[in-house]
């Protein structure tokens, strides 16, 4: 763990395994502050309805009590502005697109570790630290970001947008670490969030996500769900209730195989579904690629490509299957096959590119809309 | 680590006078409630007495002309003297009500005339002139048949403006005898020579940690002949006028800090005045292109209120807070997070540019150390925030930050 900076920010959320990352760093005498982002305005969204008094939401408040605990410093730096456009704007404008977007990667990407960390550069801190589950370990070729040793909690695939010359100057006190001994530390240090509830929805909706985007101004109309073969079977009340892949809650009933969201056709809102067969796909491309790991930048450096066998995770609950994969400098996209099954992807969603062991973390991009069909 | 208070507008910090008072024992008046029959009580009751004449003597306001009643602060003070305006039960004879006020209050003024505007009476918020200064004729403009009160600060707290009250209640006294005049008094008393009993008020507020006293006390005056009406009831204490058993502790450290203020209000003007002075010039050649816009009319001798030039980034509060010296910008909110001043957007300035401003304000009794201390440590935080660009060139150019 890198604690030879001369000041880190944590990023605390109220949450035990930021509140555990700030106290391990702070025990191995790092010097730190301790930041919680204001990304939402509760005031603005149903929170309070009076302007000039704030909801304090419950997180900052737990937060502000660790920090207090720990004894280090603590601010509440305003993101608002940047989250809004960069998270929740892409967030609404993703589903438009009939894709299926990723607000934490967007959030870590461009808020956590672009504007605050541009912010805690100006104030002297040379690193930002966050209760991530990964490591980063350093040798000879360069810096590696690697997944958390407890697999099960592992998030390097949230954070494939980091850049190499980032990973120096960004700490993950809990990458070797797994969720019950961050509890047991956080309950030895009398930490007031050692029991909290992890959060598991989206950090900025509460209640479902139909009901979101309706109140940001899309009204998502019903339309038609239909065959690839362009055959109406049924209807819905909005493409943004469905994900490619998907295959509950269609409503379409009468089939004796099971049928599956293949494609989400924003020009005539409708519904593609199909059998597995037609789910099925040998590849997809990739663009808005990130490469993290040294032996690929050198790569590029070299023949301006990356051309390798590696495992892809396709979502955050994915074991990762093993693809071969070719990515050219020239048009940024990676061409991507399948080399056993063939099988689904969600366009909109982040594909992260690891090692064959699974361990390192190569790079990663956004899932395109066009799949490449058999 | 060593700490310097620069930001004496929010919080004075206890005086040496008041910090004398936390060698408390345990049967010290402070122990008991001044409505006990016993010893007890009589040494408590005694003790918010003393305070209360020591009080009424700092603020010199003649007993026979105004009552001096404790509050838990000043926002409940102004909260009563805007409650009271709005007339008790009896009185709803009149069928609208209406309210004058200025737009650069403190929020403690401003919400409870937005309540009253939500339970649908008028309020009108004078603004301030082009120039900054606020007309005597906009406030009488405004009065109508139905105005019930007119409450003007005395000094802003963030920007430190002298407001013209003497001016604007005796051209309203000598017009509408029957409106309720009431000035929040908070940030001038101690930091201002004002002659309270010549400004025509009927209700005066002041705060405990404005002064070097306790926060969570203070006291509003009311003028002597008006009649009993409470927004606090219970237990009938404050002569009916505040229920509730009394903050003796705190009560006494405002009586104490009274008392040092009266003894020494030349002396803490002359000194407020001289390291403003010295801080002011600091800060000009650390940041140039500073505008110091508590220069642009009167204000009181320990504010700075100072809009930075575009192109500064970074968190000069939290910044200044790890060096070691303690400022604001914009208005303290609960949740951390700094909320644009209505008070410089109600002057005229952009949000953009109020997001820029930075308040400065002083004690009276800093050691010259802890002045050069402070000076230097808000010298390392300008040095981090300006690029060469600026220091050169005096750019004020959004892309003149290095990063």
């Amino acid at each position: 763990m890198q604690t030879d900076h001369d000041r880190i920010v944590v990023a605390m959320s109220g949450g035990v395994d930021s509140s555990v990352a700030a106290l391990l760093l702070q025990q191995q005498g790092a010097n730190i502050l301790g930041v919680s982002m204001q990304v939402w305005d509760y005031r603005k969204n149903g929170g309070c309805d009076s302007r000039a008094t704030c909801c304090s939401p419950d997180d900052f408040t737990d937060a502000r009590k660790v920090a207090a605990k720990i004894g280090i410093p603590y601010y509440v730096f305003d993101l608002e502005e940047y989250f809004k456009e960069e998270v929740i704007d892409r967030f609404v404008e993703t589903y438009r697109q009939g894709l299926t977007p990723n607000p934490c990667v967007d959030c870590n990407n461009r808020v956590k570790f672009r504007e605050l960390r541009k912010r805690s550069d100006s104030l002297g801190c040379s690193a930002v630290a966050t209760g991530h589950y990964a490591r980063i370990t350093c040798d000879d070729s360069g810096y590696h970001l690697l997944r958390g040793l407890d697999r099960s909690k592992d998030q390097s695939y949230f954070l494939y947008g980091l850049a190499q010359a980032e990973l120096p100057r960004t700490v993950f006190p809990l990458g070797e670490l797994t969720k019950p001994e961050v509890r047991e530390i956080a309950r030895g240090f009398g930490l007031a969030t050692a029991n909290k509830a992890e959060s598991q929805d989206i950090c900025f909706v509460s209640g479902s996500v139909s009901d979101f985007l309706v109140q940001l101004g899309g009204r998502m109309s019903a339309g038609d769900i239909v065959r690839s073969s362009g055959e109406k079977v049924g209807e819905h009340d909005g493409l943004h209730g469905f994900t490619v892949g998907q295959r509950r809650g269609l409503n379409v009933g009468g089939n004796s195989e099971p049928l599956y969201v293949l494609e989400l056709d924003t020009a005539k809102n409708r519904v593609v579904i199909g059998s597995r067969a037609e789910l099925e796909i040998e590849g997809f491309k990739v663009s808005e690629v990130n490469w993290i790991a040294p032996e690929c930048i050198e790569a590029i450096q070299r023949e301006g490509q990356v051309k390798l066998r590696c495992l892809a995770q396709l979502r955050h609950r994915h074991a990762g299957v093993p693809v071969d994969m070719h990515w050219t400098a020239s048009n940024g996209v990676a061409k991507v096959s399948f080399v056993e099954e063939h099988s689904t992807v969600s366009p909109g969603q982040a594909a992260v590119f690891y090692d064959l062991d699974g361990t390192e973390v190569l790079g990663g991009g956004r899932i395109e809309a066009q799949a490449l069909r058999a | 680590m060593k700490r310097v208070n620069f930001d004496a507008n929010a919080c004075y910090g206890l005086v040496e006078e008041v910090q004398g008072v936390f060698n408390i024992s345990a049967d010290a008046a402070p122990c008991f409630n001044p409505s006990s029959i016993h010893a007890g009580g009589q040494a408590a009751r005694a003790c918010i007495e003393e305070a209360r004449a020591d009080l009424m003597s700092a603020i010199n306001l003649n007993p026979g002309e105004y009552r001096c009643i404790f509050t838990a602060g000043a926002t409940e003070s102004n909260n009563f003297a805007i409650a009271y305006a709005t007339g008790s039960q009896a009185e709803q004879v009149l069928s609208s009500r209406h309210y004058i006020s200025t737009a650069v209050e403190h929020p403690s003024v401003l919400k409870p005339l937005e309540h009253r505007n939500q339970l649908g009476d008028q309020v009108t918020l004078i603004n301030p002139e082009r120039d900054g200064s606020f007309s005597v004729e906009r406030f009488l403009e405004a009065l109508r048949a139905d105005t019930r009160l007119v409450s003007v600060m005395l000094a802003n707290n963030e920007t430190g403006q002298i407001l013209p009250v003497p001016e604007i209640f005796a051209a309203i006294k000598s017009r509408r005898p029957d409106i309720f005049l009431h000035t929040d008094a908070v940030q001038a008393f101690g930091k201002l020579q004002v002659d309270f009993a010549k400004l025509n008020a009927d209700a005066i507020s002041v705060s405990g940690h404005k002064i070097g006293a306790l926060s969570g006390v203070g006291a509003v005056f009311v003028r002597e002949a008006l009649p009993t009406w409470s927004l606090i009831r219970g237990g009938a204490q404050e002569l009916s006028w505040r229920s509730g058993t009394e903050n003796v502790l705190g009560i006494h450290t405002l009586g104490v800090a009274a008392r040092a203020l009266a003894a020494s209000i030349d002396t803490r003007l002359i000194a407020m005045r001289e390291v403003r002075a010295k801080v002011a010039a600091e800060l000009k050649t650390m940041v140039p292109q500073i505008r110091i816009i508590s220069d642009q009319f009167n204000s009181l001798e320990n504010t700075i209120c100072a809009i930075l030039p575009a192109g500064i980034g970074g968190d000069i509060v939290v910044s200044a807070d790890l060096e070691g010296v303690l400022i604001s910008s914009g208005s303290a909110c609960s949740s951390g997070k700094p909320l644009a001043s209505h008070v410089l957007l109600a002057m005229g300035y952009s949000k953009e540019e109020a997001s820029r401003a930075l308040r400065i304000s002083f004690r009276h009794d800093y050691e010259p150390d802890d002045i050069t201390y402070g000076v230097e440590a808000l010298r390392r935080v300008f040095e981090k925030y300006l690029s060469a660009d600026i220091k050169i060139n005096g750019l004020s150019g959004e892309n003149s930050l290095a990063n």
